[in-house]
């Protein structure tokens, strides 16, 4: 058993999860954490016994609101997620759509020289239809757009200022690299605005669409990978940012917490991972950031993504957004926006996704914001689609007000 | 007193090995009625740690035993394999242990007939993951789980489908004598509230761990040593299979799963009377210590609840008392003839044993019995299989596919244990009045939050039925419930009784009548000796 | 990461601590594990109940009869009742209003029909019952049997009759819990198909008593709304975890919260603090793959007692704050933990940490360990907030004295 699995003990049936889970509020497919999680837990107990777990366990989005909310360290999500691997082994491995879905650098590369006809194809809704029909993405889930260029292709030509007085190495993850490479020109700006150096260490797909899928084997091997190329990064500079939550959360705890890695060269990448924006607010409680932003007269709605509160850190992004004048901020009360990385594009889930996410769109709706904020590219794409606006990192809110 | 029943047998004693004795009489053909003082598998039966014997325990030191067990654990997969979880043992050989005890262990059990397979410490690990890291070496042994319950349940079902009555909460009181022959029995109707006689011609003492007080009753001298033991319930099950420490016999040296939490045991010491199941708290540590040994997480675990239980040790008269440690009087059984030892011409008793080899002691006493009687027909027990024994061995996530199957998550009043809306109202269907009732043929209450929504759920299922006061009744039911879990309240299980206590008494204001025996109070029967977990 | 005070914990203490600091103009930063009793009580705000065992019909008068050690008389009796007074202005405030007068307590039904006494009452819970109550669940939710608490409240001297009202079609036929039920109660659409139905089983009944679902997203919207439908005064019982009103308030104080600008960081213990002399200079907690500093002026402690998980119960008997390490009375060993009845008393139940005057945890001596470090709530010692039903009053009373202490003139909620 690994330890997530014997945090079920810890439960006191206090029914805190059931409360939280976006899931179960919305269908009846899902029996909710507490089922799922430590009570379904007993009778699996990481033994095979010919009958498999709880098919309902499928309906778990893994956005873990369940785990921060229970007050005895029950870590839910990751109780279920363990689960799902097995059940996902005892049917034989992933499904097409699943193995797709999860190598978000693979689709990338793929794309990347038809970049325009592959962004039309995917807007049109013929094309969406066969999609859905032949591997299961449902025909109106949100869909990034391909980029004819790589993030990387711009680092290398990317000349760094000579004033820094830091250096951070800089994970940018497959969606800055296939998708959107303007939003880590951002980051590689807002960092150098701040005298920091950025290094690009080579690097990989982190492997969570593959874990949180159930892809364990793939996912560590891709695991292993990343940890090999980020390592030096973990020593010298010290510290590797990360702007995309769920990434960043993947290298700081689920490495450990799902595939067991507990090797010191995981250990020593965990420790060194920063969310970008908790990075900058240290640099800000240093006084190390420069606040000289210009103003910038706009209503935001934030929404924290899930797996950002999954980080430790609070909500630094509200810290820093506060920081530019004229910028109203309103929080979003949502816990998930319904799309939970990649489990809201399938076919079965899209509706259960929308409907998780009703609420948030609904204050947006009211709240009449001029943009939305969020920290997960995954849930930028979704509430973008969903609500009409644009949604934007904090990280390029503030590369905005420090341009101006 | 006019007899409320005339039979040809009448055996006392609800445990496995009485309950064996209906079902062999029954299946030939014989007329029988048992009598039990609370219900069936109240005493040892009910409280020990569900091991089906491989024999290897004995291997080195007893290996009459050895054989026995190893017989009829094949006997019981075959028989009733809807009671057994096939889920092997091992012997484990830690830092410090005696390898020439390993080699002695192999020996035994190849001179008993137990097959035996050594594995490697990686070998071993893969098979059980959380066995300590410094594990040198191990075993593997056909070591099972058993539930006695449903073994219990399975074999009374089959005899009184023959025609045979089960009377609990009928003690024995008292013999009626006509010389040298029995002609009644004398119990207590616990429910009537008044001492009926049961007709006979033959008397079985299958009582266990009270045979002398049967024996008493009837003026023979049968000397009982009540050898107690104390088990530790974990309230996650940790291990797959058995896990064995592969030495001497000794304290904290098995770790046995039993659905979904791991037992384990257990301690041997001599005790006054088998009542005496009281735990004393430095016994609970000493079987964590120990048995971290072998499986080191379980030294930070959450432990659900300890019980204590005696093992049935007859002493012939011949012998000296083993003092203390029971460990070195032996566990194998004996027929007792009261004919020929004490002139009791028509009562045979029943003594020692293990629970694996129940059947095999049936057969002995009621083969024996036979020949007194005149009965010809042959033991069949060993290959007519018993009712459910089509249902295939037990599996850890059934009930979780069951669930599923059925659509019942909405359907769940015991949530730990995945008891249904429609389990209990079938159960309260087939005449159960009290959640006492519902806890021990449903397991309702039984896991790691200890009743906290269950028992008041099932108190309103039995308040749409029927009057009475089910809010005294959910009292008794969590004061009955908190006997003897002291010694084993601490962290996780501490914010539960917290939590618990802040629901019944905080939220539901319930504060009881503030008697510590209500039950008695109240003037029911208890269905279970007090003070036990 | 920097804050002027960090509260620990996300309880009735921790909230209402948290919001009347903000409100006073601290800077406050909430460092939580998850939720506590505010998810877990019976939705009312227990001032006082019982004391010896005694049912208290006058709880502010019955404070000066407690021991000196009991929180009530080290925040004082003032606290208590401005603390009250804040809390029903706060609630009715966010749309739930409350009943109750401190002077005196009142009953609140409970679903297996016992009546407990408490102080303030949501306005769904806080009417009479008088005449004929129709006892009335809903059918299918599985954690309030009309018959049971029919014949509890009949026991009480209530003419109560049991009843049941099917529910209309719906997306949760198949598994719901209240939560579920009380969201669907939500919908304007959903209340207008139950109300038929509910008004038949309240036929010929003054008051409707039906478990404590109705709603969770409205405030009190959706009860007096179905209250209008129905046409009969219905009055919600308590029923076990998780407490739908308690959700209500919950989500009451987020918003305040959010609104004050306090951070929130939740789903991760504390676990250390870091000191320099007497004076608490930051708070450790851990994150997803290092712990996480935030330096802090003020600390206070509403991590909840063994209960709340503020202070552990270890096999030996011994006792430990989990925090900051504070001084915590054990036991010789653990059979002392608890008591020989389970409806009884449990010692560690009333296990905490002592404080002076001003809240601060005190060592052996009676002085203070640090100088600013308070504690609130179920962490104190001199009470067992469940046996003497006093949880929300201690909350508020030590929230609204922490408040004080920290900032001259708390301003009252708008």
């Amino acid at each position: 058993m690994l330890h997530v699995e014997q945090t079920a003990d810890r439960c006191i049936k206090c029914n805190v999860c059931n409360t939280v889970c976006p899931v179960s509020a919305v269908t009846d497919l899902f029996p909710g954490p507490k089922y799922e999680g430590p009570q379904g837990q007993r009778f699996r107990a990481g033994i095979d016994t010919g009958d498999s777990p709880d098919h309902s366990l499928d309906y778990c989005s893994g956005c873990g609101l369940c785990t921060q909310a229970c007050p005895e360290g029950v870590m839910v999500a990751e109780i279920n997620q363990v689960a799902r691997e097995r059940l996902v082994t005892a049917r034989g491995g992933l499904g097409l759509r699943d193995k797709l879905i999860s190598r978000p650098s693979l689709m990338g590369r793929l794309a990347r020289p038809v970049a325009p006809l592959a962004n039309l194809l995917m807007a049109a809704r013929p094309v969406r239809l066969a999609v859905e029909k032949a591997i299961g993405v449902h025909r109106a889930a949100a869909m990034p757009r391909f980029s004819g260029t790589t993030f990387r292709s711009w680092a290398r030509h990317h000349r760094a200022p000579s004033d820094a007085t830091r250096t951070v190495a800089y994970f940018h993850g497959c969606a800055v690299q296939e998708f959107e490479p303007e939003m880590g020109a951002a980051v590689v700006r807002v960092l150098e605005r701040n005298r920091v150096r950025v290094t690009f260490p080579r690097q990989a797909c982190c492997g969570l669409p593959l874990v949180s899928n159930g892809g364990f084997d793939a996912g560590r091997a891709a695991a292993v990978r990343l940890v090999g190329r980020l390592r030096a990064a973990a020593d010298d500079p010290g510290v590797i940012v990360a702007n995309s939550t769920s990434c960043g959360m993947t290298l700081k705890a689920k490495y450990r917490e799902l595939l067991g890695m507990d090797d010191a060269a995981t250990r020593a990448v965990s420790r060194a991972v920063y969310d970008i924006c908790e990075y900058l607010l240290e640099l800000a409680d240093e006084d190390a950031l420069d606040r000289s932003f210009a103003p910038l007269p706009a209503k935001a709605l934030y929404h924290p993504p899930c797996q950002l509160m999954a980080h430790g850190v609070g909500t630094p992004a509200l810290d820093l957004l506060a920081m530019v004048p004229g910028l109203e901020v309103e929080r979003s009360r949502a816990g998930c926006c319904g799309t939970a990385g990649t489990y809201g594009t399938k076919v079965e889930k899209y509706q259960i996704a929308m409907d998780v996410g009703a609420s948030l769109f609904e204050q947006v709706a009211q709240a009449r914001p001029d943009f939305v904020v969020c920290d997960s590219e995954t849930c930028r794409w979704h509430i973008a689609k969903a609500t009409g606006l644009p949604v934007y990192h904090p990280v390029q809110v503030l590369d905005r007000a420090y341009q101006v | 007193m006019t007899p409320l029943l005339e039979t040809d047998v009448v055996v006392a004693g609800g445990g496995v090995t009485g309950v064996a004795v209906l079902r062999d009489l029954a299946l030939r053909g014989v007329n029988a009625v048992l009598v039990e003082r609370f219900d069936l598998g109240t005493g040892t039966s009910g409280r020990w740690h569900g091991l089906l014997h491989s024999g290897a325990r004995y291997a080195v030191r007893d290996q009459e035993s050895a054989r026995e067990c190893i017989e009829e654990n094949t006997v019981l997969r075959r028989i009733a394999p809807h009671t057994v979880e096939d889920v092997g043992g091992l012997f484990v050989l830690l830092p410090g242990d005696d390898e020439a005890y390993a080699g002695k262990f192999v020996e035994g059990c190849q001179a008993s007939g137990i097959p035996t397979e050594e594995l490697s410490a990686a070998e071993a690990r893969r098979r059980e993951p959380l066995l300590a890291p410094d594990v040198k070496l191990a075993f593997a042994v056909p070591d099972g789980g058993i539930d006695s319950w449903a073994l219990l349940r399975s074999m009374a079902a089959d005899a009184e489908a023959r025609g045979s009555r089960v009377l609990v909460r009928h003690p024995v009181v008292g013999v009626e004598r006509d010389g040298d022959r029995i002609t009644a029995v004398r119990v207590h109707d616990q429910v009537a509230g008044e001492d009926r006689l049961i007709g006979c011609q033959w008397v079985v003492n299958a009582a266990g761990a009270w045979a002398g007080e049967i024996g008493r009753m009837a003026g023979v001298p049968i000397r009982m040593i009540a050898g107690k033991g104390v088990m530790v319930v974990m309230a996650s099950r940790y291990v797959r299979g058995v896990v064995n420490a592969c030495r001497k016999p000794a304290d904290g040296d098995i770790i046995v799963p039993q659905h979904q939490v791991a037992i384990l045991g257990t301690t041997s010491v001599q005790v006054d009377s088998p009542d005496d199941i009281a735990v004393p708290p430095a016994d609970v540590d000493r079987m964590i210590d120990m048995c971290a040994q072998m499986v080191p997480s379980i030294a930070s675990g959450r432990v659900l609840r300890a019980f204590a239980g005696s093992r049935p040790l007859y002493q012939p008269e011949s012998e000296d008392g083993g003092g203390g440690d029971t460990r070195e009087v032996s566990r194998t059984f004996t027929v007792l003839d009261h004919a020929g030892r004490d002139g009791l011409g028509n009562m045979l008793s029943i003594v020692g044993g293990k629970l694996t080899t129940c059947r095999q002691m049936a057969e002995a006493l009621v083969d024996r019995l036979a020949e007194r009687m005149g009965v010809t027909e042959p033991c069949r027990t060993a290959t007519e299989v018993l009712p459910g024994a089509d249902h295939g061995p037990h599996r850890l996530a059934a009930p979780l596919a069951g669930v599923e199957r059925d659509g019942a998550y909405g359907e769940l009043i015991c949530e730990c244990e995945l008891v249904t809306r429609g389990q209990v109202r079938a159960a309260i269907a087939d005449g159960l009045t009290e959640l006492e009732d519902l806890r021990r043929k449903l397991r309702l209450g039984y896991g790691p939050c200890q009743a906290a929504f269950c028992a008041w759920r099932a108190a309103g299922m039995l308040s749409e039925g029927s009057g009475g006061d089910h809010l005294g009744g959910l009292e008794r039911f969590l004061e009955e419930r908190w006997r003897g879990q002291r010694a084993t309240i601490w962290g996780d299980q501490a914010r539960q009784a917290l939590l618990n206590h802040a629901i019944y008494r905080g939220i539901f204001d319930l504060r009881g009548a503030g008697r510590p025996d209500e039950a008695a109070a109240a003037g029911l029967p208890r269905a279970e000796p007090v003070g036990g977990g | 990461m920097r804050a002027d005070v960090v509260v620990v914990g996300a309880g009735p203490a921790a909230l209402a601590t948290a919001v009347r600091l903000a409100e006073a103009g601290r800077q406050v930063r909430v460092i939580a594990r998850g939720n506590g009793f505010t998810h877990w009580g019976a939705g009312a705000v227990d001032a006082l109940g019982r004391l010896g065992g005694e049912r208290v019909e006058r709880p502010l008068e019955a404070v000066g009869r407690l021991p000196e050690d009991h929180p009530y008389r080290l925040a004082g009796e003032a606290a208590l009742r401005d603390g009250l007074d804040w809390f029903a202005r706060f609630a009715a405030a966010a749309g739930l209003a409350h009943a109750g007068d401190p002077d005196r307590n009142r009953d609140q039904v409970t679903a297996l029909g016992v009546l407990r006494p408490t102080c303030l009452l949501p306005e769904p819970a806080a009417g009479p019952l008088s005449g004929r109550v129709a006892v009335v669940n809903f059918e299918g939710f599985r954690d309030f049997s009309p018959a049971l608490c029919a014949a509890g409240l009949r026991g009480a001297g209530v003419d109560a009759v049991p009843a049941s009202v099917p529910l209309p079609p719906w997306d949760h036929a198949r598994y719901f819990t209240a939560v579920e039920l009380a969201r669907a109660i939500d919908d304007d659409d959903f209340r207008r198909r139950l109300a038929p139905g509910l008004a038949r089983a309240a036929a010929g009944a003054d008051v409707v008593v039906v478990p404590a679902v109705l709603g969770v997203r409205g405030g009190h919207a959706p009860w007096a709304d179905l209250q209008r439908l129905v046409g009969t005064p219905l009055v919600e019982a308590a029923t076990a975890p998780p407490s739908i009103p308690g959700l209500r308030l919950f989500a009451a104080y987020r918003r305040r919260l959010d609104a004050l600008g306090v951070g929130w960081q939740f789903g991760f213990p504390a676990v250390g603090v870091e000191r320099d002399g007497d004076r608490v200079t930051a708070v450790r907690s851990e994150g997803a793959s290092r712990e996480v500093v935030t330096h802090c002026q003020e600390l206070v402690l509403a991590t909840g007692g063994v209960a709340g998980h503020g202070i552990e119960a270890n096999r030996d008997g011994t006792l430990a704050e989990v925090v900051a390490g504070l001084p915590v009375e054990g036991f010789p060993d653990r059979t002392a933990f608890l008591g020989e009845r389970f409806l009884g008393e449990h010692p560690l139940g009333a296990a905490g940490v002592r404080v002076d005057a001003e809240l601060r945890p005190m060592n052996a001596s009676g002085s203070p360990v640090h100088a600013n470090v308070r504690c609130v709530g179920g962490l104190l010692a001199g009470h067992d907030p469940t046996v003497e039903g006093s949880r929300e009053g201690v909350a508020l009373a030590t929230a609204t004295r922490t408040a004080e202490l920290l900032a001259p003139t708390p301003t009252p909620a708008t």
